[in-house]
């Protein structure tokens, strides 16, 4: 059959004259040959059913007058090495417990450093939606090439400390509790002989012992690649143009498990654990989540360009890995993809947690509905998300934006090439996000035109992080943005009441892991206390839920320890703190 | 690949006999046999070679077109245009059924009685690049546009040529001037476009594709090219009408059903998909790409069973499919887990082999580019690493052939040699590596010449 077959290959074969070398093109980048012959391309967005109604929604970009100015750099604009491709993660977290998350923006670096350096941004959230740096006060200084964030209080002193996972040595910052920090990777037992390039990462209490333990992914094994040539010299092309080299074709990378020895003093029992792999995989972002229900936490890396790892928790402190027995590691074509960012939620109410997996240009996202039989199904195709496939695609969320009790998806995008505007290919540096609504029969609907400028604006996006950062009842999202400042997107459109929990252990911290189930009636929502996800990114500890019209439902928590505790009659639209057996500690209206 | 090679010879030895005689078992038609019997002319025996074609005797063939050409040679200084023309066109029709080798022989043939014969390279570089030997094809489209630059066909011949081989703006350019000096031509607007759209210019692909439909509109090949591009593009919708119109003028192409099917399921009409795709199986029944899509539409139709039949197809006919892998060994386990687990072992294999020639290819392109900055003991010290790391993976001659030809560059004539010998064990058939050795037997030849005392064997 002439036509299948007949577009560019991606292993061209350039033939060679006498003794003269014909330079050829390897490998290209991930994704455009992941089209293949199976029709990959946009599915139609499939229209609402008769009587179905999307929510009014209006995101709008409220960065500037909150006081989010800092410029995430990555590299430069005219980018020569993959390491500038990646881009950074954000976080949400209460640094100074005063009941308002604040945001820390990892930075980048240059390949070729000026005079001034980089810093991450700390911010202080002042309230109504007014934010104040504070990076140099908290005493945050240049940390070297950021690339992941992720956030657990690991000693249990009520403080949450900061992990950053980087190109170079990683970096761990002990929040001191008096508004400061303290880099104390080495005395933790977290820094690493040699340079290498980590990126997202997770706490997790693995083993429950009530401390907080450590999953680290890496990338690739860039110093191992002797002098990385320049795009214009690297032989690599995608879509015809010259790129820098890489993932594929680089050596890969291992995921890392860090043991908290209960002192906030970790050692590496990757081997132990049964988390070690060959270096073959590129790991993103770090996924967390009971999704076996069995209570013990497992954890997902989504890697780009190569199976994506689900590691089952055998509780007994070793994990199995089984991407590709459950279907998590590749997509329904048995294809790996480029994996970026990650989300959980149970999309469809059946009371387990599903994955949603960002992927590169030119490949839909995927969807893997969560059987309950230890097996996942991909179903992108038929939830009505195999769309927008044009674009990048970067951090993700599982957030319902229209408090109506169904987690909506919304999607970051942005090419990887600054560059990529002069070939003329009609792609774009700059891509708009993507805003999915949950229909609540388990299908999507793709509202990323209506759904305000916020959605609709063009940046180079990388890592996001939600949180409910002025304590009204709805979700913001921080979107970084290569080389600009990052994006806080505000949903000015109608909601549903809803319930805002933090849970804390019985000592005290955020309750990672913490499963929360919210009854009314015969609808259930569950969700969890997460650290990681979205794209190499932390959001805020406290669990939302949307709870439509419902005025009080019941809430139940099954602790990381085990234990279960329920609260029964508990009024909508507020936020409170459950500390495991003393109750719901606080109540505060919201805003 | 020989009868290429050992062409210069055959055709010496042809124009040198001297007696005109063909081969015993070459007994010339009887219809012609009078008039060779009468008048041994090149028109005579040219004739009798048609007959032959006719008879599918291609060996006889040749042989006569060979004695045509000696007699002309005889005849005359100048070379025949007619005779030229003669054999070009047997060797085209040779083309046209199939036999590619016979086809070459001729063109070579008459290439090698009239060099000025334009339309002798450009059809040897259009049956070359059939063979995907597209060096070669390039120095026959090339010799072609020397000899006639504003020739339409030269220009189509070599814009296609030159776009295979990744110098896709020359090839646009090519095929773009064959197109202003024929825009009446469907023929060139649709190379144009193929050529635009393998580049991912898919709205120029449009453009040119849409006004090949518009001049041809009753061309079956137009309406799918251009029904392609506007798939590609997402416009299904658009799409529709054109693969369907493509379908009607030639129900014989399985083309149209398969991108038709593709709509279909993006749709969600499976049953409709797995109708269509059942045509294209019909039609091809080797296609495997369509084999594993039936197999998916009737997953999606909850036909498990015919859904496994379908994959299993596909691996039959591509054992590394590893989508169909894939599916079988999830689709299988349930029922059937050792089955399933074979399955999945294989396919877990090709994942391993993948990754393999992911890392050797990158070193290979390391190499590749220390070469371009003449960086030769980088690039060798790159070429050999990504050798071991490949081990017996997919690219393994490939990366002889190219440390063979760095070592040469460097002046390492007999390690470059003994690499290129590895590559052909592997690659017998690459022209390359052929023409290289050939180069190098040549280098010695020219040293032994020039110093032969330093040549002697101690």
């Amino acid at each position: 059959m002439r036509s299948p077959a007949r577009r560019t290959p991606l292993f061209i074969s350039a033939a060679i004259a006498a003794l003269v070398l014909a330079f050829t093109l390897f490998l290209a980048r991930n994704g455009l040959s992941q089209m293949a012959s199976t029709g990959a391309k946009d599915q139609p967005v499939r229209p609402l059913p008769r009587g179905v109604k999307a929510p009014a929604v209006n995101f709008r970009d409220v960065a500037a007058q909150a006081g989010l100015s800092a410029v995430v750099v990555s590299g430069d604009l005219d980018q020569t090495t993959v390491v500038e491709n990646t881009g950074t993660g954000v976080a949400i977290f209460d640094y100074d417990n005063d009941g308002l998350p604040d945001i820390f923006l990892v930075q980048g670096d240059r390949l070729n450093p000026g005079s001034q350096a980089l810093t991450p941004h700390l911010y202080h959230n002042l309230g109504g939606l007014r934010f104040e740096d504070v990076t140099q006060k908290a005493g945050i200084g240049h940390t070297g090439w950021g690339q992941g964030v992720c956030a657990g209080d690991v000693d249990n002193d009520g403080n949450v400390d900061l992990f950053l996972g980087q190109w170079g040595h990683n970096v761990f910052l002990h929040n001191m509790g008096n508004g400061t920090f303290r880099d104390e990777t080495r005395d933790r037992g977290l820094d690493r002989p040699g340079s290498r390039w980590s990126t997202g990462c997770a706490f997790i209490d693995y083993d429950r012992d009530g401390w907080l333990d450590l999953v680290v992914a890496n990338y690739i094994d860039f110093d191992s690649q002797q002098s990385p040539r320049p795009r214009e010299r690297s032989g690599c092309k995608w879509k015809g143009i010259p790129v820098p080299c890489g993932p594929r074709g680089l050596r890969g990378e291992t995921v890392t498990l860090y043991h908290n020895d209960g002192h906030g003093h970790f050692t590496d029992v990757t081997k132990q654990a049964g988390i070690e792999t060959p270096p073959q995989y590129f790991g993103f972002t770090v996924l967390t989540g009971d999704f076996d229900n069995d209570g013990w936490p497992d954890f997902f890396v989504a890697c780009d360009s190569t199976p994506s790892l689900y590691f089952h928790n055998k509780g007994n402190g070793t994990f199995e890995e089984m991407g590709l027995t459950t279907g998590l590691a590749v997509n329904e074509d048995g294809r790996e993809q480029a994996g970026m960012g990650a989300a959980a939620g149970d999309y469809d109410g059946d009371g387990y947690l599903d994955i949603f997996k960002t992927n590169f240009s030119n490949d839909t996202n995927t969807l893997y509905r969560n059987l309950g039989d230890g097996t996942f199904s991909d179903v992108t195709t038929r939830a009505g998300l195999a769309v927008q496939t044009r674009y990048v695609k970067w951090g993700t969320a599982f957030v319902d934006i229209d408090n109506d009790g169904w987690k909506d998806l919304f999607v970051a995008a942005g090419h990887v090439y600054p560059f990529v505007e002069k070939y003329g290919l009609g792609e774009e540096f700059r891509q708009p996000r993507q805003l999915y609504w949950n229909r609540g029969d388990g299908q999507f609907f793709d509202m990323s035109s209506t759904a305000g400028p916020g959605i609709l604006a063009k940046h180079s996006s990388r890592g996001i992080a939600v949180g409910d950062l002025d304590n009204d009842g709805s979700e913001e999202i921080v979107v970084v943005n290569l080389f600009e400042p990052p994006s806080l997107l505000k949903n000015f459109g109608p909601r549903g009441n809803a319930l805002l929990i933090r849970a804390l252990t019985a000592s005290g911290r955020d309750a990672i892991g913490a499963r929360i189930t919210v009854t009314s009636g015969r609808r259930k929502q569950i969700d969890e206390v997460r650290s990681g996800g979205y794209f190499i990114s932390q959001g805020d500890f406290r669990v939302h839920f949307g709870l439509g019209r419902l005025t009080k439902v019941d809430i139940a928590i099954r602790w990381p320890q085990g234990a279960t505790e329920t609260y029964k009659d508990v009024a909508a639209n507020q936020w409170i703190v459950v500390r495991e057996g003393r109750g719901i500690v606080e109540h505060h209206p919201f805003s | 690949m020989k009868i290429t090679m050992s062409l210069g010879l055959v055709l010496f030895s042809a124009l040198t006999a001297s007696s005109a005689q063909l081969p015993k078992e070459c007994s010339p038609p009887t219809s012609v046999e009078q008039a060779i019997r009468d008048n041994p002319s090149a028109k005579t025996y040219m004739e009798a070679g048609t007959r032959f074609v006719d008879q599918g005797n291609l060996k006889c063939a040749v042989a006569s077109s060979e004695e045509a050409v000696r007699l002309a040679k005889a005849a005359h200084d100048n070379a025949d245009p007619q005779l030229t023309s003669a054999l070009g066109d047997l060797g085209v029709l040779r083309a046209n059924k199939g036999d590619t080798d016979g086809a070459e022989r001729l063109l070579r043939l008459a290439i090698e009685y009239d060099p000025n014969y334009e339309r002798g390279h450009v059809n040897l570089g259009l049956i070359l690049a059939k063979q995907q030997r597209f060096t070669e094809a390039e120095a026959e489209v090339d010799k072609a546009l020397k000899l006639a630059p504003e020739d339409a066909a030269a220009l189509e011949a070599a814009g296609r040529v030159k776009a295979r081989l990744g110098k896709s703006v020359e090839g646009v350019a090519l095929l773009r001037k064959a197109v202003a000096l024929k825009p009446q031509s469907a023929t060139a607007h649709l190379e144009l476009g193929m050529v635009l759209a393998d580049n991912y210019d898919l709205e120029g692909a449009l453009t040119e594709n849409s006004e090949a439909v518009r001049l041809a509109p009753g061309s079956a090949f137009a309406h799918l090219d251009r029904g392609r591009v506007l798939f590609d593009l997402g416009r299904k919708e658009e799409a529709q009408p054109d693969l369907e119109s493509a379908s009607r003028l030639a129900p014989e192409m399985p083309e149209p059903y398969f991108f038709l099917a593709l709509i279909a399921k993006q749709d969600g009409h499976y049953k409709h998909a797995v109708t269509l795709l059942q045509t294209v199986v019909k039609l091809e029944p080797r296609n495997a790409a369509a084999w594993y899509l039936l197999g998916q539409s009737f997953e999606q139709t909850s036909q498990t069973k015919a859904a496994i039949a379908a994959w299993k197809q596909a691996v039959a006919i591509e054992p590394d499919y590893s989508q169909a892998l894939w599916n079988l060994a999830r689709a299988l386990k349930p029922d059937d887990p050792d089955e399933a687990a074979r399955f999945m072992a294989r396919y877990s294999e090709l994942q391993k082999k993948r990754l393999v020639v992911d890392q050797a290819s990158t070193l290979g392109n390391d190499a590749l580019a220390a070469g371009r900055t003449h960086d030769w003991p980088e690039a060798i010290r790159q070429f050999q690493k990504a050798i071991e790391v490949c081990g017996d993976c997919a690219i393994k001659a490939d990366l002889h052939k190219k440390l063979g030809l760095t070592e040469c560059q460097m002046g390492d004539i007999e390690n470059g040699e003994k690499e290129l010998r590895l590559a052909q064990a592997l690659k017998p058939a690459d022209p390359d590596i052929e023409r290289a050795l050939e180069r190098i037997a040549a280098v010695r030849t020219e040293r032994v010449a020039s110093h032969p005392a330093s040549e002697k064997p101690h």
